[in-house]
């Protein structure tokens, strides 16, 4: 990890030498456990650069208000957010230097054993071969597997590696066997009856409170006014009731269709630990099995919902109950 | 069963005139209700020759005339299902035949993402309908929304259309069927 | 406040007979934002209209809904009336209680309670709609044709007789198409070229007609009364001004081309015309075959032309014009007969096309008109026609009929018999399609008269035997397989659309069907127009046709232009789309959803950052008012007028009231 912080930091420093606005990446946070994004305009500042296992949040977030030429740290995830950025033409590829970095996949410091944090002292690696996650605590290192330490999103990665990229940190990966976790979840809810299926997201979504961080840290939800907030026409009422946080959710996530990228940003900024990926896992899905497309692999291509083809007819919705 | 009703622009109160404030129709009123988005230039003109021929269906059904049927965006389809409707049907001209060329090529592209979709989260797949119905498909048309308000019934017999309303108070009376860790 | 007034029609007894109309009128009276309603026979009718004039005035009313048949019906009559009443004729909403309700549904009160809804419906998209004005569009009072064969030509003339600029542009050295190559013409057997080339001349020498032959349209953009258009005058290397068409060059020029206005039966020179009747009589230089643009050498037409005429120094020219309209008469082009290897097309030299036979039997072709085997220049004894070779054919063709075969090859049997008197001829056909005036006695008399034989069957095989082609097919009729030892096999291949459309309709931002032919605006009642105003159609490249239809069409698409011609401008569709520029982001998805290239981006200074940033722009002259792009906008930065989503979701709203 430490090496490639250090290349992070050389690589940040040529592009602001080289003449970047500013370097986006990041820096420890308020905990030791904890990294926040910066902004690096100094050479001080890119110094300050850290990388490590925690380094989940989607800096691509930051792209269409930094002041360019901006040069941004990116994962595999993030480098998918911003090819789909620049499909929809929120930047110019040639004001945005990118400096990817191979992701094994992010830890969700809830689900690490230990958890008491105060003697969790940090990851000191990955296993290459497992993939198990090395955490230095109490004194001594202890092997958390994969499965039981990554975030969901990254345990579903199929891209670790930025496609999208001007420099490369770290080797290339091979996505690594994808658990069953994200779609078994989504086997289970589709085999629900639909009024059990209606109930269940009720239910997950009884506890939104419409705080918005959601979009907030989605780099795709970039609407200067978002249709939930639009008070004429009314689409979607601010209540935060159920029937209603679903409607705005579902609104959400119908706009990211043939978008998203599942970096898995919105269920991390969650407050109330709503499992919001899963909604918009099943539009993947679809779009794979139906389309075979994904989001985000192609940055010159027109956005999937804004064409269609002769074959669309093969997989009509019409005529069908 | 009362819901909370949000009173938007469109409810300015009649000159001299309070407007009684909104109370949503009763379950037990007039059967399941459909909504149809019907493009002008071909359903909609083939729901007028279902007229013309006299063509008799059921009165479930309740009307909004577009230009295309490209214009239905399908957050239009999601409110309706929250305002309480129990089918919703979009229909337009065959792929081919679009007055605007290639609209209807756009809606089969979206709807046939959103449709499988809409049943994931939880609309029964009968209540929501894509057809192409051209200009001259006056019987078609019929034979639609008959077929459509029987899919309704029957649904609403077995106990499959969820009640009118759907407030925090109804979801948590519900006891929850799904093993979801989260309850 | 809006002040909606209702007026609910009982259309005699159509509509009161099932919904209880002053029970819908009652209760519309207390929808919000309704002050008037009312209940009365026959709105449309004057007294009716009437009524609902004087509402606006006594009630002040600013949006009407009318309760009664199908807008279809009567939409537009109403818009008038309210406009006789000073309002503007697009805050009118019509309910549907006939066609969509009383006449289809039979319980008294179910069927008021949907007519209320359904008012209800009209009453919120009343309530949240707003005045359009349609703006002006001027209008350029200039034509441009692309496509020089007799429908170009005939839309031309039309054109330019009516007193307006046209520019005729034909990518051939001359103008005149298809029809220059044909010899005679059915059903009245006139000389092609006679009926032809008179028309060719008036076109050259009309005082409104430019021509640019040797010419391409390279680029259309803008739309209907300003189309800016790019035209490449490709070098002909002669100039036009001074060359006397004396035909030295050709004479003399030593490389020989197969000749394409010979379908290969012949060959050219690379400076030559087309044909000898061609208009402008100037040849050009086919640079890609001229020794001396190859490898420098030769230049002997330089040296000989008496007028000093040939420019070897010649470049492209490329005019950049504004027109009002154009008219698409591009043609069609020919099935390649290799495709039925069965037949032998392309394989042996005795086996040839329809428009190769045309060239065989003109008396300026490369046989002096002489009907002769390519192989051996011998007269057949035994010519047997296939028709439908390509049309009519699900696997390996096309399935339509391309409508001119019958014709032709009834024609050129005729031609064959009073040519060579002796030779028997057979005609294999599936069907003979005969349907224009004096169509039909025309095919009769070749069978009749000049003892053509025609065999209802298809042919299986045709292969070589001797020095003869094996013909085996069917007669079907008489229900035996025949075989005929033919010299010389004539295929009726069917006219395609041409290899570029696609080019030709993007550039156009036209659509063709699945064939490649030209999309009209309506197959029966709008057949020369397309759906993107201003561009009309002509000709074969719409659909096979015959020379009849073509000119009529030609004329049909020039009268059209003419009504577009006879205003100084139009008035602009007013239910389009219009983008709020602060929501919009700039992701264009709009762009890419229009199905009329009518949305662009756009530089604005954003009002708050005083940033520059790029938006979506609607032209309001091309956007047809689909909606699409409104849809698929996720910022609802776009909004359709006429159909906003404020009146969408009002009248969804509205049947959540009481």
């Amino acid at each position: 990890m430490s090496d490639i912080e250090e290349k992070i930091r050389e690589e940040a420093k040529r592009a602001l030498e080289r003449g970047a606005a500013c370097v986006i990446g990041f820096r420890q946070g308020r905990k030791p456990w904890r990294v926040t994004p910066c902004f690096a305009t100094t050479l001080a500042q890119v110094e300050k650069f850290v990388w490590n296992a925690v380094c989940a949040q989607n800096l691509a977030t930051y792209i269409i208000a930094a002041p360019k030429p901006a040069a941004v740290i990116l994962k595999g995830c993030d480098a998918r957010a911003l090819a789909t950025l620049l499909q929809e033409h929120q930047a110019k590829r040639e004001d945005v230097y990118v400096i990817g970095v191979s992701c094994p996949g992010m830890i969700d410091l809830d689900r690490l054993e230990p958890r008491n944090s105060w003697t969790w002292q940090g990851v000191s690696g990955l296993d290459g071969a497992s993939g198990d996650v090395i955490v230095a605590a109490r004194g001594a290192e202890h092997r958390v597997p994969r499965d039981d330490a990554l975030f969901a999103a990254c345990r579903a990665c199929a891209h670790p590696t930025p496609m999208l990229h001007d420099v490369l940190i770290g080797e290339p990966f091979e996505p690594p066997r994808a658990s069953g976790g994200a779609s078994a979840r989504l086997a289970e809810i589709e085999a629900m009856d639909p009024l059990a299926r209606r109930r269940y997201w009720l239910e997950q979504f009884k506890r939104c409170v419409r705080c918005n961080a959601c979009r907030s840290v989605c780099p795709l939800c970039y609407c200067r006014e978002c249709i939930a907030d639009i008070r004429e026409p009314r689409f979607v009422s601010r209540h935060p009731n159920a029937e209603d946080n679903l409607l705005f959710q579902c609104a959400r996530v119908w706009h990211a269709a043939g978008r998203c990228v599942d970096c898995g940003a919105c269920e991390r900024a969650c407050p109330m630990d709503i499992p919001l990926r899963e909604l918009g896992r099943k539009l993947d899905k679809e779009l794979r099995d139906l389309f075979a497309y994904e989001a985000g692999l192609d940055a010159e291509a027109p956005p999937f919902l804004a064409q269609f083809a002769e074959s669309d007819e093969e997989k009509s919705a019409a005529g069908s109950s | 069963m009362s819901r909370v009703e949000e009173r938007t622009h469109s409810q300015e109160p009649a000159r001299g005139e309070q407007a009684e404030a909104a109370r949503p129709r009763e379950a037990s009123d007039a059967g399941p209700r459909l909504l149809a988005f019907l493009c002008n230039w071909c359903s909609y003109a083939g729901a007028d020759l279902a007229g013309g021929g006299r063509l008799q269906y059921p009165p479930n059904v309740r009307i909004l005339r577009v230009p295309c049927s490209a214009r239905v965006d399908p957050v239009f389809v999601l409110r309706a299902f929250r305002l309480g409707m129990d089918g919703v049907l979009v229909a337009g001209c065959h792929p081919g035949d679009c007055h605007y060329s290639k609209g209807n090529l756009y809606t089969r592209r979206r709807m046939a993402v959103f449709k499988p979709w809409l049943e994931y989260l939880g609309i029964h797949p009968k209540r929501f309908r894509l057809e192409w119905i051209s200009a001259s498909e006056g019987q078609r048309f019929a034979q639609v929304i008959r077929e459509m308000v029987a899919d309704l019934e029957e649904l609403k017999r077995e106990g499959k259309l969820p009640g009118r309303g759907g407030t925090i108070v109804e979801a948590l009376r519900e006891p929850s069927t799904s093993g979801s860790p989260y309850v | 406040m809006r002040r909606v007034g209702v007026f609910v029609c009982w259309c005699g007894t159509n509509i009161a007979k099932t919904v209880d109309v002053q029970k819908v009128a009652a209760e519309a009276a207390r929808l919000p934002g309704v002050v008037y309603a009312t209940d009365y026979r026959y709105v449309c009718s004057e007294p009716g209209q009437k009524i609902v004039r004087d509402a606006i005035g006594e009630h002040n009313l600013d949006a009407v809904v009318v309760a009664a048949c199908s807008p279809a019906m009567h939409e537009a009559t109403f818009q008038r009336c309210i406009a006789d009443a000073g309002l503007n004729p697009y805050v009118f909403q019509m309910a549907n209680i006939r066609e969509q309700c009383s006449w289809v549904h039979s319980d008294r009160e179910l069927a008021t309670a949907k007519a209320l809804d359904q008012t209800a419906i009209a009453v919120g998209a009343a309530a949240k709609g707003k005045p359009l004005m349609r703006s002006e569009i001027p209008i350029t009072k200039r034509a441009l044709i692309i496509g020089g064969g007799i429908a170009g030509i005939q839309a031309a003339l039309d054109i330019a007789d009516a007193g307006y600029q046209v520019a005729l542009v034909e990518r051939q050295p001359s103008i005149g198409g298809r029809m220059a190559q044909f010899d005679k013409t059915f059903p009245t057997m006139d000389c092609s070229a006679c009926i032809l080339t008179p028309k060719m001349v008036d076109a050259a020498r009309h005082p409104n007609i430019a021509l640019h032959t040797w010419s391409e349209v390279e680029s259309v953009s803008g739309y209907v009364g300003n189309f800016e258009v790019t035209i490449r005058k490709r070098a002909r290397s002669v100039n036009l001004e001074k060359c006397t068409g004396c035909g030295i060059c050709e004479e003399k020029c030593p490389s020989k081309v197969p000749s394409e206005f010979d379908a290969g039966l012949g060959m050219r020179r690379a400076v030559f015309r087309p044909f000898p009747q061609a208009v402008p009589n100037v040849p050009v230089i086919d640079r890609e075959n001229c020794r001396y643009f190859k490898t420098g050498k030769c230049g002997i037409c330089a040296k000989l032309c008496p007028a000093e005429a040939v420019d070897y120094d010649q470049g492209d020219e490329l005019l950049k014009e504004k027109f009002g309209a154009v008219v698409v008469a591009t043609g069609c082009d020919l099935y390649d007969p290799a495709r039925m290897g069965e037949y032998g097309g392309g394989r042996f030299a005795d086996v040839i096309t329809g428009e190769q036979f045309e060239r065989l039997v003109n008396v300026g072709g490369p046989t002096d008109g002489h009907i002769v085997r390519p192989s051996d220049h011998r007269e057949p004894k035994t010519v047997v026609f296939i028709q439908c070779v390509g049309s009519r054919d699900d696997t390996k063709g096309y399935p339509y009929c391309s409508r001119v075969c019958c014709m032709y090859t009834a024609k050129h049997a005729i031609l064959v018999k009073e040519k060579l008197p002796d030779a028997q001829v057979y005609i294999f056909y599936m069907d003979i399609r005969a349907a224009g005036k004096n169509y039909e006695e025309f095919v009769r008399r070749a069978q009749e008269e000049l003892g053509v034989k025609y065999l209802r069957g298809r042919v299986s095989r045709i292969y070589p035997e001797g020095d003869k082609l094996r013909v085996k097919g069917a007669d079907s009729l008489a229900g035996v397989a025949v075989e005929i030892d033919a010299d010389l096999v004539v295929l009726a291949t069917a006219l395609r659309a041409r290899d570029d459309v696609a080019e030709v309709a993007r550039m156009l931002s036209i659509q063709t069907d699945q064939y490649g032919f030209f999309a009209e605006a309506h197959p029966k009642l709008r057949p020369v127009e397309n759906l993107f105003a201003g561009i009309y159609l002509a000709g074969a490249c719409q659909y096979p046709r015959d020379i009849p239809d073509t000119v009529a069409a030609a004329s049909a698409a020039a009268a059209k232009v003419c009504v577009l011609f006879s205003r100084d401008s139009i008035l602009s569709e007013p239910m389009i789309a219009e983008v709020n520029q602060a929501r919009c982001s700039g992701c264009l998805t709009c762009e890419e959803v229009c199905p009329f290239d009518a949305i662009e981006a756009t530089v604005i200074t954003d009002m708050f950052t005083r940033e520059k940033r790029t938006v979506a722009k609607v032209n309001e002259a091309v956007c047809q008012g689909c909606g699409g792009c409104v849809a698929a906008c996720r910022s609802a930065a776009l909004n359709l007028r006429g159909f906003t989503d404020e009146q969408v979701l009002a009248g969804m709203e509205a049947l959540c009231r009481e």
